[in-house]
């Protein structure tokens, strides 16, 4: 039988430092000092930066790639693997990334995108992304007046003189992370209302521009039975201007909620990348005198028929009234693809006994929307609806922008209604298959809602419309599984580690303990965990074995448990680092001895478990690899002089005990707390 | 760090040793077979270990995916230990 070239216990003490280093650096994992210091990280969460994060600019340059790409390697993968990947895929190195595992490498042959689909088909490689080129420093959240935008981000601010209930409001910033809106799909959000002053600087950028129709040459370029119709149209006077007077301020206001220009002035809207259509039918003042084709249910519907023509999926109606049409029935009808976003109303009163349209219209691609205050309930000047108003938004006391280059606060289900307006735009940018169906997207906003309890009674979902939800992608969830326990971990394994792991462990497949303690180990040094039998390795197990190709194999307990014709078998399996056996006389010693194989005194953490019971162990098994540190074992009421003696010599920083009372009793925990480890049974 | 159950534990360990993770592991909380290599996998990938009923989702780990949103889940074993049902139950926190 050849003999191992060196003691375990050197082997491991020289070795796994290096390792534990290593993961030291891994984006994973805080560095050991914080970890020691700074209590259990509950701390904020910080919000991770998908998707390039969130750009500021007021027109949303488009995406500026370097024409290098940043490639992320599974951990375990060597400089040596990463340079035969680079051969192969005909790249070059260019820098390294201040992010573990990670580099930047320019294609030397072919181009980024065939390079980027290579690199996304290789299993040792992580993620690989494009590099962009990052121009705008200022993004929609450092926008002056966005901390008055409770809607979007409630802190407890006061607004309008009521001091805000905190995080009663659309995750608006936590959907930016993912997307700001694309301002490419035809995701314009059409305006149908007083007309929109894009002359604001807030709305910069955010203009919807007709392309197939030549400015001012007095031809119907497109065909489309308007003349000049560049900006939209206004079916009030009949005109190409969509803005006429100061004074009509709701659909400018109402535009900056939806995608005021994340620019470094004034406000954020919801969806500060998507573009506006204005379609004007509503009169500059509904108190003063006006043409007569103002505001009229026949210039509603022809405004609900220009936007659906020239490609608009989300509509938003801040408008209506009492009275059912059957011409505005029929135009949104007509608009089967497009979502009409309708405010229910401000009289306070309840839809389901006086309707009001288009809000109330039994139609599948209406939704409608009632107004909360930032204290979390419906306002008092919102109608309401149990069966005819679908949820609920943020609608009073919301700063926009108004013409002339000004902002002010409105209140009213005006408001509320384009806060879901943008969240429909973040939602159908994320999920483009959302954008033009209608029906799909209603039931996706109202599905993605954060329960809202308030509101229950009021409104058929008692929910808030929520961004973060509706952009939010579909985990992938797959299933790692075998015909038994070993081809399960086989699996696993397959799915985690790329071969020329430094180490493999190997536990009883019939028993828990032995493959918790060392699987916190494993969990440290990236190595993977395998199970066999007391007499033989399964034939999967065996398989994946031949593949990782381990540097050293650690069997993990005692001759009871994995006999010595199974480790003799394991022999010819490493890669010359050596089998070892890491074995005490029962689970305990072998968690000590695990313990101090690999870890000398002063380790920033040590875990103790129950070890009679999986569940809490195995859930600590992670959580060691990020906190770096030993896993022991104790019973309920007894800590064993093995798991005494090896806390003794590692001299934690701190030892977390993983479960209650029933699995760790308090008196247990109290002698672990003093430091009275020699107490054992 | 513990928890009400072991569902809780595993969720408190979650909850305060992983403020972010794309990849969570999800396992039966009954039975450790299935279970046993998931642990170094999920801290291979920088992620926690979260634990099931058999049949149902219980509530804490369900806030733990809630506040995670992960981009992938794996799910440890097959339909004997975990069954296609708590993958539904899964998929229908993220419509």
């Amino acid at each position: 039988m050849p003999e191992p070239l060196a003691s375990p216990r050197r082997r491991l003490r020289r070795l796994a430092p290096i390792f534990l280093a290593a993961l030291v650096v891994g984006a994973f994992v805080p560095p050991r000092q914080a970890a020691a210091n700074d209590g259990f990280l509950d701390g904020p969460v910080p919000v991770p930066l998908r998707g390039g994060g969130v750009k500021g600019d007021g027109t949303p340059s488009d995406p500026q790639p370097t024409g290098r790409l940043i490639v992320r390697y599974r951990d375990g993968v060597t400089e040596l693997q990463r340079g035969r990947i680079r051969a192969a895929d005909r790249l070059e190195f260019a820098t390294s990334v201040a992010l573990p595992n990670t580099e930047v490498v320019v294609p030397v042959a072919g181009g980024v995108s065939q390079a980027l689909a290579q690199l996304e088909g290789r299993s040792d490689v992580l993620y690989v992304e494009p590099e962009y080129r990052r121009t705008h420093m200022a993004g929609p959240t450092t926008e002056p007046r966005y901390p008055q935008q409770w809607g979007l981000n409630n802190t407890g601010q006061t607004v309008g003189g009521f001091p805000g209930a905190k995080d009663v409001d659309m995750n608006v910033p936590e959907a930016w992370n993912i997307t700001t809106g694309n301002p490419n799909l035809v995701v314009a959000v059409a305006v149908t209302d007083d007309g929109v002053d894009f002359s604001h600087p807030d709305l910069a950028g955010r203009r919807w521009v007709n392309t197939d129709e030549v400015a001012g040459n007095g031809v119907d370029d497109d065909s489309n039975g308007y003349f000049d119709d560049v900006d939209g149209w206004d079916f009030c006077n009949d005109d190409n201007t969509v803005h006429d007077d100061v004074i009509a301020d709701h659909g400018t206001h109402v535009a900056g909620t939806i995608a005021a220009s994340g620019n470094g002035i004034g406000v954020a809207g919801v969806a500060p990348s998507v573009k506006i259509m204005a379609v004007k039918f509503l009169p500059d003042d509904p108190n003063g005198p006006f043409p007569a084709d103002c505001g009229t249910d026949t210039a509603a519907a022809a405004a609900i028929a220009y936007a659906y023509a020239n490609g608009a999926r989300i509509i938003n109606a801040s408008w209506g009234g009492t009275g059912f049409s059957r011409t505005l029935h029929n135009a949104i009808a007509a608009a089967p693809n497009a979502l009409l976003v309708a405010a229910a109303g401000n009289s306070g009163a309840d839809n389901d006994v006086q309707p009001v349209y288009p809000a109330s219209s039994d139609l599948p691609n209406v939704l409608s929307v009632a107004a909360i205050h930032n204290e979390g309930r419906i306002s008092g000047f919102s109608n309401f609806g149990f069966t005819t108003v679908d949820l609920s938004a943020p609608g009073e006391d919301i700063v926009s922008t108004v013409p002339g280059g000004g902002w002010a606060h409105f209140s009213g289900t005006s408001m509320a209604a384009p806060h879901a307006s943008g969240v429909a735009a973040l939602a159908a940018s994320a999920k483009p298959a959302l954008l033009g169906n209608a029906s799909a997207l209603r039931q996706h906003l109202i599905a993605t809602a954060r329960a809202l309890p308030s509101t229950l009674g009021w409104v058929a979902s008692p929910r808030l419309i929520d961004a973060r939800a509706a952009v939010v992608a579909r985990p992938d969830i797959r299933r790692l599984s075998g015909v038994n326990r070993y081809a399960t971990a086989a699996a696993v394994s397959g799915a985690t580690y790329v071969p020329g792991v430094p180490y493999v462990f190997i536990a009883a497949g019939s028993s828990f303990p032995d493959a918790l303690a060392g699987g916190a180990l494993a969990a440290q040094t990236g190595s993977p965990l395998l199970l066999v039998t007391q007499t033989g390795i399964p034939a999967e197990t065996m398989a994946e074995l031949l593949r990782l190709n381990p540097l050293s194999i650690y069997v993990l307990g005692g001759t009871g448990v994995i006999g010595n014709t199974v480790f003799n078998q394991l022999q010819p399996l490493d890669e010359g680092g050596g089998v070892f056996r890491l074995a005490g006389t029962d689970r305990f010693g072998t968690a000590a001895v695990v313990a101090s194989e690999a870890f000398g005194s002063g380790v920033p953490t040590a875990f103790v478990a129950n070890g009679l019971n999986f569940p809490d162990a195995l859930a600590g098994v992670p959580a060691s690899a990020v906190l770096h540190g030993p896993l022991l074992l104790a019973t309920t009421t007894k800590i064993p002089p093995a798991t005494a003696t090896a806390l003794d010599q590692l001299n934690p920083g701190r030892i977390v005990i993983l479960g209650g009372g029933s699995m760790i009793s308090m008196s247990v925990a109290a002698q672990l707390d003093d430091d009275v480890y020699t107490t054992g049974p | 760090m513990a928890g009400s159950d072991r569902f809780g534990t595993a969720a408190t360990v979650a909850a305060q040793v992983f403020p972010a993770s794309e990849t969570v592991f999800v396992s039966n909380g009954f039975g450790f077979p299935d279970a046993l290599a998931g642990g170094p996998a999920a801290g291979a990938y920088g992620g926690p270990l979260l634990l099931t009923a058999p049949t149902a989702l219980p509530s804490a780990t369900t806030q733990q995916l809630q506040r995670l949103q992960p981009a992938r889940i794996f799910v440890l074993g097959g339909t004997s230990v975990v069954s296609n049902s708590v993958i539904t139950q899964m998929n229908g926190l993220f419509p």
